[in-house]
C-alpha cells in the first residue's frame, strides 16, 4: 500500500470528514430524542 | 486502491464517526442532566426528587456503548491504513469535553447563583489532567508522528507460495552443484518434510515442491 503524502492526506480528510458527520449526526440524534 | 483498502476505510470511517456521535451524545447529555442541577433519576418503583430529561437517560448509555464499538471499528481498521491514528486521543476527547461542562458549569452555575460550584470545579481539574495526559505524547516527535501521519504496515501475511519460494533453491545447473549446495538440497527437502507434516502444505504442494527440487538435480 502507498504510504505517500498524498495517500496520507486522503485518510487524515477522510477522518475528518467522518468526525464532523458524526458530531453533526450526534447533535441531530440528541434533539430528535430529548425534544 | 484494492477492494480490502476500500473496505477498511469504509470501516474506518464509519466508526469514526460512530464514535463523534457518541461523544456528542455523551457531551450534551451530560449537559442537560447538569441543567437540572447535575443528579437525576429516572424509572423504577420509587419516588425520584429529579426526573431525568427527557432523552438522557437512554441517549448516554447509547453513546457510551456505542462510541466504544465505534471506536474498536475505527482502532483495528486505522492500524492498517496509513494516516491519522486517532485512538488514543478519543481518551483525550472524551475527557476534555467532559471536563469543560464541569469547569462551565461550576464557574456559572444552571441556578443563577453567583457563587462557583466546587465540587464541579474539582471534577473539571480533574478530568482536565486525564484528558490532557496522551497530549503530552504529542511533544515527543515519534509519537506525534504514529498519532498523527502514520505509514501502513509493510508485512504481508506469509502463504504457501511465500513458504515454497523461500525454501526451494532456485535452478542452477546440476553438475555444477557444490556440495554446500546439494546439502541445502537436503535441508530444503528437509524442511518441506517437515512444513507438510505441520500441516502447511497440502498434498498436493508437497508433490509438486518435492518434485521440483528432485528435477534441479
Amino acid at each position: 500500500m502507498s504510504n505517500s503524502s498524498t495517500t496520507k492526506a486522503a485518510f487524515a480528510i477522510l477522518q475528518l470528514i467522518a468526525i464532523l458527520v458524526g458530531v453533526a449526526l450526534g447533535v441531530q440524534l440528541f434533539q430528535l430524542f430529548s425534544g | 486502491m484494492d477492494a480490502t483498502t476500500i473496505r477498511r476505510a469504509v470501516v474506518m470511517a464509519v466508526g469514526l464517526a460512530i464514535t463523534s456521535a457518541g461523544l456528542t451524545l455523551v457531551f450534551l447529555g451530560m449537559r442537560a442532566v447538569m441543567d437540572v442541577g447535575g443528579y437525576c433519576a429516572s424509572g423504577g418503583p420509587y419516588v425520584i426528587a429529579q426526573e431525568c430529561p427527557q432523552g438522557t437517560a437512554a441517549l448516554i448509555p447509547l453513546g457510551i456503548i456505542g462510541g466504544l464499538i465505534g471506536l474498536a471499528m475505527y482502532a483495528v481498521t486505522s492500524a492498517k491504513l496509513p494516516g491519522p491514528r486517532l485512538t488514543l486521543l478519543a481518551w483525550s476527547a472524551l475527557f476534555l469535553s467532559l471536563g469543560w461542562n464541569f469547569w462551565e458549569y461550576g464557574l456559572n452555575p444552571p441556578d443563577g447563583s453567583a457563587g462557583l460550584v466546587w465540587g464541579w470545579i474539582i471534577c473539571g481539574v480533574m478530568f482536565v489532567i486525564m484528558g490532557a495526559f496522551p497530549l503530552l505524547g504529542l511533544f515527543s516527535r515519534d509519537i506525534a508522528k504514529r498519532l498523527l501521519w502514520a505509514d501502513a504496515p509493510s508485512g504481508q501475511p506469509v502463504g504457501p507460495s511465500q513458504v515454497r519460494a523461500a525454501i526451494i533453491p532456485r535452478r542452477v545447473s546440476p553438475s555444477s552443484l557444490p556440495a554446500s549446495q546439494q546439502d541445502s538440497v537436503t535441508g530444503a527437502l528437509e524442511r518441506l518434510a517437515a512444513l507438510h507434516q505441520a500441516g502447511a502444505l497440502t498434498d498436493e504442494e508437497f508433490t509438486a515442491a518435492k518434485q521440483r527440487i528432485l528435477e534441479d538435480q
